[in-house]
């Protein structure tokens, strides 16, 4: 199991975002499921991160009563926090995405010659 | 109204309350976003705990690994205060516009009192360079205010002669000074206008002197005289050095003992770099050309520890006054703010941890309570002074009382932890006011 570094995290968690809005708990269980459980975003690193998502507006919130099941209907529920990536999220996933995908074409570059002389040589 | 706690509220089920409560008693936060972490974590705790559960785990247990995963208290609690507190680009932006208005306007103010040139506004211009001359300046009209005169074919000789009528004090004119900049008595003004201010006339040639030679002519007013001459020259007669304690800007590092066993006190890099700051504004907000550093010969300033020296005519002592009453003013009033939170975070605190250690006693006594009651019917068991309907009931008791041992045991390590960790917070918090307090 790998620990995400803070960059990747924002790229992890924005990502998840795309896929339609979310809350903490479904947003790591997302990361993990997304990486056949070989990301882990800690609570230390998600919520702090989140918390700096929405003060850069890269994300909106919203909160929701959850009731479990079977729960007394006049009790009131738990209170969860929802994120959606907002479009300035949007773009700066776009960037991320972009940079990224450069990084990886640099890196082929390099790795290139090395598989084919390993596949030469076998 | 009351809350759905999920699946199966229990007393376990207060682990989670119990823990959010050590939590949000270290974020050092508002207490609207305390409640709004607060509510988050709940969340991520019970849609945990209801995974856990699913999968087979006893509630207990799913509880303390949902805690357990969760991390270091402190350290969230530190990492999210942190997150929420950081400021965004712009609020930075605002706040250095902040100082820089502050610093600007500190440094309008000095242009405005060294150097007539900036502003052709008689009535706001003040050409009185040393500090003497300020009581007589408010106490009676300034003789270059006091009238206006026809400079088309005057010459300075007349010009002085003018301002000589209308002072309250003697005149005196370092010729010699004046004729570095060319100016003798019978020298045209040159000032194509109707009759203006003197003082305006003396600000415009103070501008022209200043703009050939970078030295302007000044008037140097004391009690007792006004001399005209060049600023330079009042300067270096005015030149004195000062000391300025700048402590107040600074935290010393706590004594350092040395191997020999001495102790030494050692000032921090930060005492050094806001010395270093400090001094760094006044040269630049303070007649900045002046300055050695930055090419001039008339000021320099050395840093001793926490001591400013600093050699410069009184004019810019009077300017590096009002600088550092300014900085001074803006740090105290961050520091009073800085206290104000620390104080009420340790009060909040010390709270937490008379309600921690109250209920952590309150749960050692159960414990004890009902370990003694077991441990009495045991005995009672052992030694056959029960039968029939009374043995087998003292049984059942018996594994009542021990599945309420469990579940106490579970709930004092959760005290335990919560009791241990507040009164480390509590230490640590209270050190550092002392520190605070005494620094």
């Amino acid at each position: 199991m790998l620990n995400l570094k803070q960059d990747h995290s924002t790229l992890v968690v924005l990502s998840v975002l795309a896929d339609g809005p979310s809350y903490g708990y479904a947003i790591t269980k997302a990361i993990a499921a997304k990486s056949d459980g070989h990301f882990k975003l800690t609570a230390s690193g998600m919520y702090p991160l989140l918390t700096k998502l929405e003060k850069q507006g890269l994300v909106t919130t919203s909160w929701e009563e959850v009731k479990a099941e079977g729960a007394d209907p006049d009790a009131s529920g738990r209170k969860r926090k929802w994120y959606t990536l907002s479009p300035k999220g949007r773009r700066q996933l776009d960037k991320h995405i972009e940079a990224h995908k450069q990084m990886q074409h640099l890196l082929d570059n390099f790795l290139a010659p090395t598989a084919t002389a390993t596949s030469t040589n076998t | 109204m009351k809350r759905t706690r999920g699946i199966s509220p229990s007393s376990n089920r207060d682990a989670i309350e119990s823990w959010l409560d050590v939590l949000v008693s270290m974020l050092n936060l508002p207490s609207s976003q305390r409640d709004q972490v607060r509510d988050e974590l709940e969340d991520h705790l019970r849609s945990r705990v209801d995974d856990l559960l699913i999968m087979g785990k006893s509630e207990p247990d799913a509880i303390q690994a949902a805690i357990h995963e969760l991390g270091e208290t402190a350290e969230l609690a530190k990492l999210i205060s942190s997150a929420s507190r950081t400021r965004t680009p712009f609020r930075r932006f605002a706040m250095n516009a902040t100082f820089f208005v502050l610093a600007g306007s500190i440094m309008t103010a000095s242009i405005s009192m060294m150097m007539p040139t900036s502003t052709h506004n008689a009535t706001n211009t003040t050409i009185t360079l040393s500090e003497e001359a300020a009581p007589i300046a408010t106490a009676a009209p300034d003789p270059f205010e006091a009238f206006t005169i026809d400079v088309r074919n005057a010459t300075f000789g007349e010009l002085f002669d003018e301002i000589e009528a209308h002072a309250d004090r003697p005149l005196i004119i370092h010729w010699d000074m004046l004729e570095q900049f060319g100016f003798s008595s019978d020298t045209p003004i040159n000032i194509d206008s109707n009759p203006i201010n003197a003082e305006l006339v003396f600000t415009i040639l103070a501008e022209r002197t200043e703009q050939v030679f970078y030295n302007s002519m000044a008037a140097f007013k004391r009690p007792d005289r006004i001399e005209i001459g060049n600023r330079d020259q009042f300067d270096r007669r005015t030149t004195v050095k000062r000391i300025y304690d700048l402590s107040v800007f600074t935290q010393p590092s706590p004594p350092s003992t040395s191997n020999s066993g001495q102790t030494s006190s050692v000032f921090s890099p930060r005492t050094q770099h806001t010395v270093q700051r400090v001094m760094d504004l006044m040269q630049s907000h303070v007649s900045s050309r002046d300055w050695t550093p930055n090419g001039g010969s008339l000021a320099t300033s050395s840093v001793l520890n926490s001591t400013l020296v600093v050699t410069a005519p009184e004019r810019m002592h009077e300017e590096i006054r009002v600088l550092l009453e300014e900085l001074k003013a803006q740090h105290e009033s961050q520091q009073r703010e800085q206290h104000t939170q620390s104080r009420e975070a340790l009060d909040r605190i010390r709270a937490e941890y008379e309600v921690a250690k109250q209920k952590y006693l309150e749960k050692s006594n159960d414990y004890g309570r009902i370990e003694l009651q077991g441990k009495q019917i045991e005995q009672r068991i052992i030694q056959g002074e029960l039968s029939g309907p009374d043995f087998e009931k003292a049984k059942a008791q018996l594994g009542d009382l021990e599945l309420m041992l469990k579940e106490l045991r579970i709930e004092l390590q959760e005290q335990e932890r919560r009791y241990e960790s507040l009164q480390a917070l509590l230490i640590s918090a209270e050190s550092e006011q002392l520190r605070a307090g005494l620094n």
